[in-house]
């Protein structure tokens, strides 16, 4: 049985068990014995209606229309691309509260290769009026995220979090956050005055480990988990780049509707200072293993802190 | 079905092609030959057999209607009207910048418009889910509303319509009926095999569906369909009308032509063959 199905499920299930007025609509049956439970309790708050993508997204906001918050997935990646239309004429455009979780975009699927590798996930729904995309780092944030969205009832796309990322992340342990998680909000996990590392998701620990490495060679960066892709932590982000004067953004994610090309819209309106983006590039990416992918594209905190000094002698003097 | 109030009903579909037409001439543009195929149905369901109050369009114990035939929503609109969920002044700014009237109805300005609109067939899917919703949000203590979704039998060519069929079949959604709208044209003379409402009545009826068939622009035949709907309960019943298009102004009804609303003496033209045509159908006593 998949780890990443499990892990997402008991999320889902969390969110149900507190919010009353939520469903879970999917394109399979539960796969955890806590979901068939509740499902059996819980008559019409998990649906499966079997694999029709394009239904699947319709159903959801047929029920959001009667008032339900809905959480909708399915396990393959390509749910955003095939259910664009869905997505954009019947939960966005009416602004319905169907929260997208999941399956993970970027190389979260690894092992499948390019055609089940969704690394423009995040640009797709960024592109969307009234969209709210998040990505969230581990699991805690990632249920208050769900559960912000569910209460302010708005359509969200959150990338979720393979269940791999959350075994192996030091982010886990190293970051205990108390602070508020909410759409529109960042976490600041290391403050700096050298360069601002910005990322999100799975990329996490390898901003926290370039800013080891960065702070040994009298750089020090500031890293920020920008979770919330859209809408934009505006504020926060340019009080971080005000201060250090250039800034890194690394990605999980294709060039074209990165956050790195937010960033630069935002920077620019506002303080520009140079900004080097790291990511996959303009390319579709292959079969191998998250890390090995991770390695091959150039997303590793070495390629951070390369970025990082090319950066910090590019800064905006101030 | 008493004659007196077929005649109400008779005189208010005139009213409404009337005033799809002054919308359309005034628009310039839009489903004009579409929308007179459905005038009948449409009057059927506002004032004989949907649960509605307009004075609170959102109420949760109403029934509610989608319309999946985008084309045709200038006699949806007017039927809103005449029906008092907006006044009937707010039509003559169809499809204009900033009307409440989009040319594709906006669930978000349009009181009576329950669901979002999208591509062919998608209105299946998401009158599914409505079933689905009610089902876990309405008490029991009232009767629980129905959902009518109508469509033209041309979307049912998309793979996602049949996806939504088999949904709701699978979950027994008995509060759903679907109105398939076979509106055939006058100058067609070698209809598709799409057109062929046996075939697909037959996969429906595979599929788990009950359907029957009626005439879409005769009263009697449309009020027996929906009586009879009583008689299968339990699982999601569709109904094929059978209706012509650009009915009730016999030119276009034979031609199937889009018309040329920027000919200034048009409406006249029309507005008098509309009431020629409706005297000549109560002579003869029905079409």
């Amino acid at each position: 049985m998949n780890r990443s199905m499990l892990f997402r499920e008991e999320l889902l299930l969390s969110v149900l068990r507190k919010i009353p007025q939520s469903v879970v609509v999917e394109g399979e049956e539960p796969v955890s014995h806590e979901m068939r439970e509740f499902a059996s309790q819980h008559p019409g708050r998990y649906i499966s209606v079997g694999l029709s993508e394009q239904s699947l997204l319709l159903v959801a906001a047929g029920i959001a229309l009667e008032g339900a918050v809905v959480l909708a997935g399915s396990h393959t990646p390509l749910l955003l691309p095939r259910g664009y239309e869905q997505i954009r004429n019947c939960i966005a455009l009416p602004r319905l509260p169907v929260l997208i979780f999941g399956p993970a975009g970027g190389f979260a699927c690894g092992h499948e290769g390019a055609p089940f590798q969704l690394v423009e996930d995040l640009g797709l729904m960024r592109l969307m009026p009234e969209m709210h995309v998040l990505v969230p780092s581990d699991r805690d944030i990632c249920e208050k995220l769900l559960l912000d969205c569910a209460l302010r009832r708005v359509p969200a796309y959150i990338r979720a979090l393979p269940a791999l990322s959350v075994e192996s992340s030091p982010i886990y342990a190293a970051t205990e956050w108390s602070g508020p998680v909410k759409i529109g909000g960042a976490r600041v996990l290391r403050e700096g005055d050298g360069v601002t590392l910005c990322s999100y998701g799975m990329m996490i620990p390898q901003l926290l480990s370039a800013a080891r490495v960065l702070s040994r060679q009298g750089i020090e960066a500031e890293v920020l988990d920008c979770y919330c892709i859209k809408p934009l932590p505006e504020e926060l982000l340019l009080s971080s780049v005000r201060r250090t004067g250039c800034c890194v953004v690394v990605e999980e994610h294709a060039q074209s509707g990165s956050l790195g090309e937010a960033l630069g819209a935002l920077f620019g309106r506002h303080f520009p200072v140079p900004l080097l983006s790291v990511n996959i590039g303009c390319s579709f990416g292959q079969s191998g293993t998250p890390g090995e992918l991770m390695s091959y594209y150039s997303l590793h905190s070495q390629d951070v802190v390369g970025a990082a000094t090319r950066a910090w002698g590019m800064r905006r003097r101030l | 079905m008493d004659d007196d109030f077929l005649r109400t009903l008779e005189n208010r579909a005139l009213d409404i092609r009337k005033d799809v037409l002054r919308l359309l001439s005034l628009s310039q543009g839009g489903g004009l030959l579409e929308s007179f195929a459905l005038v009948e149905i449409l009057v059927y369901l506002y004032w004989n057999f949907l649960r509605t109050t307009p004075a609170s369009p959102l109420d949760p114990s109403q029934d509610r209607f989608l319309l999946g035939c985008v084309q045709a929503s200038p006699v949806h609109y007017a039927v809103l009207a005449h029906r008092g969920f907006f006044p009937r002044e707010d039509l003559w700014s169809y499809g204009k910048l900033g009307a409440m009237l989009q040319g594709s109805p906006d669930i978000r300005r349009t009181p009576g418009i329950r669901y979002p609109v999208s591509s062919h067939g998608h209105i299946l899917g998401i009158a599914a889910g409505m079933a689905l919703g009610l089902r876990l949000f309405h008490d029991n203590a009232s009767e629980p509303p129905r959902i009518v979704a109508c469509l033209d039998i041309r979307e049912l060519q998309e793979g996602v319509a049949w996806e939504a069929l088999r949904i709701a079949r699978e979950f027994s959604l008995e509060n759903l009926v679907v109105l398939v709208n076979c509106s055939e044209r006058g100058d067609q003379e070698h209809p598709s095999i799409w057109l062929d409402v046996g075939r697909i009545r037959s996969r429906m009826n595979l599929l788990g569906w009950e359907t029957l068939e009626g005439d879409g622009h005769d009263y009697r035949s449309i009020c027996k369909a929906f009586e009879s709907l009583e008689a299968f309960p339990g699982i999601p019943r569709a109904i094929f009308f059978h209706t012509r298009i650009g009915r009730g102004i016999p030119s276009l009804e034979e031609s199937g032509a889009r018309p040329d609303f920027s000919d200034r003496s048009w409406l006249a033209g029309a507005l008098h063959e509309l009431d020629t045509f409706s005297r000549k159908l109560r002579k003869g006593g029905g079409a």
